[in-house]
């Protein structure tokens, strides 16, 4: 099972390295899988612990799906907002508040911890991840009642990150 | 006793290079009565002002090729190294003015950047390694490598704990070890021609020596020769170097702040 892990980083390794150089020779073909496998024999039980998720290709079609949706709908959407307040044309009342987590993965906290992030309007500022909270700068914080926090702030993101990292 | 052996291999060691330099010319035949063509290219151009558009102004032709004719090559070098240690001094911040969470458990750097991180690592591991690996044909190199690689250790040490890089195996004593290895394995390819009968540090055959490093890979990829095997030597030798160091000095501000 650990072994799996490692091969599963060493092939997305190759994979890398082919995106960075854009070129393919026979060469390349000889360095690449040397080049991964120094770094899959160093970090690649920390980089995948369930080698059965890394190598599953609906978690990466989905993974593929998110980002495109993230970036064409969700980023842009999230800018108008962000854009109309600048214009006075939306009133706005930033504050800092809890937004509770359930998620079992740290790259799934992380995910959407960084998703939270890059659409303008919402921070994470901290998190306290025995609590299971983000703290997160928001600019419409007319309400602090988790519920309806967890559902405005991190609804969008949760069912992805979850079909991509959990489950 | 080991003192006065480790001396004693030093002085030999001394004396036979300076014996191969000076008398038996182990460096190349004696430089002729006339300048070869590319040594008279830069003594003609380095310090001209007759040629003002091509000159450095500096006698020190050395100095002229680093900063002048290969002056960007020679600053990105140097920043690479530097964009390594602020990296680390930024990572080091972070770690020293963090509190210890109310749980006491959660030290340092929080769990986003540290799942984060795990990601980074692996690519930068990859990136530096390739750097060696691909040094003859794109820019990089064994040197740049190296020290892009040391940025590893200081990430695993301060993001999670010294402690867990050494459960990876970066320990200092594998780190010494690698160096000792790759530093050896570079002697070997400087002196390889020297035993075919060739000069030392030769790389294509030259006056009175026919010795050649391959200077092809199969498919007619470029290596340059001994310029593709000194790259991945000094990669995983630079490598060894300042991970001993990083770990070194992470054991001593550990040590500081009674970790």
């Amino acid at each position: 099972m650990m072994r799996a892990g490692y091969i599963a980083v060493w092939l997305a390794g190759i994979l890398i390295y082919f995106l960075i150089v854009a070129r393919i020779t026979l060469f390349d073909l000889v360095v690449a899988p040397i080049i991964s496998m120094v770094a899959a024999l160093i970090v690649g039980g920390e980089v995948v612990k369930k080698p059965g998720k890394a190598l599953s290709p609906k978690r990466w079609l989905y993974g593929l799906a998110y980002t495109l949706y993230y970036l064409l709908v969700v980023e842009p959407a999230c800018h108008l907002r962000v854009a109309s307040m600048v214009l006075g044309l939306r009133d706005y009342m930033p504050d800092i508040v809890e937004v509770p987590f359930d998620y079992r993965t740290d790259y799934a906290v992380a995910a959407t911890a960084n998703s939270i992030t890059n659409t303008p309007g919402t921070i994470v500022v901290d998190i306290d991840p025995e609590a299971k909270k983000y703290f997160v700068h928001w600019l419409e914080a007319y309400t602090r009642d988790p519920r309806i926090v967890r559902e405005k702030i991190i609804m969008v993101f949760d069912k992805w990150i979850k079909k991509i990292f959990e489950d | 006793m080991t003192g006065l052996v480790a001396a004693v291999s030093i002085l030999i060691v001394l004396f036979a290079l300076a014996y191969g330099l000076v008398v038996l010319g182990i460096s190349g035949p004696p430089a002729p009565a006339k300048l070869r063509l590319l040594g008279e290219k830069y003594l003609y151009y380095m310090i001209n002002p007759a040629t003002k558009y091509f000159t450095a102004e500096s006698p020190e032709g050395v100095s002229a090729i680093l900063w002048d004719y290969r002056g960007l090559d020679t600053l990105y070098e140097t920043m690479v190294l530097f964009g390594a240690i602020i990296g680390a001094i930024l990572v080091y911040r972070e770690y020293l003015h963090s509190e210890p969470g109310k749980t006491g458990k959660i030290y340092g750097l929080s769990l986003i950047v540290r799942a984060v991180s795990k990601i980074i690592i692996w690519l930068t591991i990859i990136i530096a390694v390739a750097f060696g690996f691909t040094g003859q044909i794109t820019p990089g190199g064994g040197f740049v490598g190296g020290a892009a690689f040391a940025v590893v250790p200081v990430l695993l040490a301060l993001v999670y704990t010294l402690g867990y890089a050494r459960r990876l195996g970066l320990t200092h004593r594998r780190a010494l070890l690698l160096r000792a290895t790759f530093l050896l394995l570079l002697v070997l390819v400087i002196i390889t021609p020297l035993i075919a009968g060739g000069y030392v540090f030769q790389n294509q055959a030259k006056p009175g020596s026919s010795f050649s490093f391959p200077g092809r890979f199969i498919d007619s990829t470029p290596l340059g020769g001994s310029i593709f095997l000194l790259n991945l030597f000094e990669l995983f030798a630079v490598a060894g170097a300042f991970t001993v160091a990083f770990i070194l000095l992470g054991v001593i501000a550990s040590l500081k702040e009674g970790d």
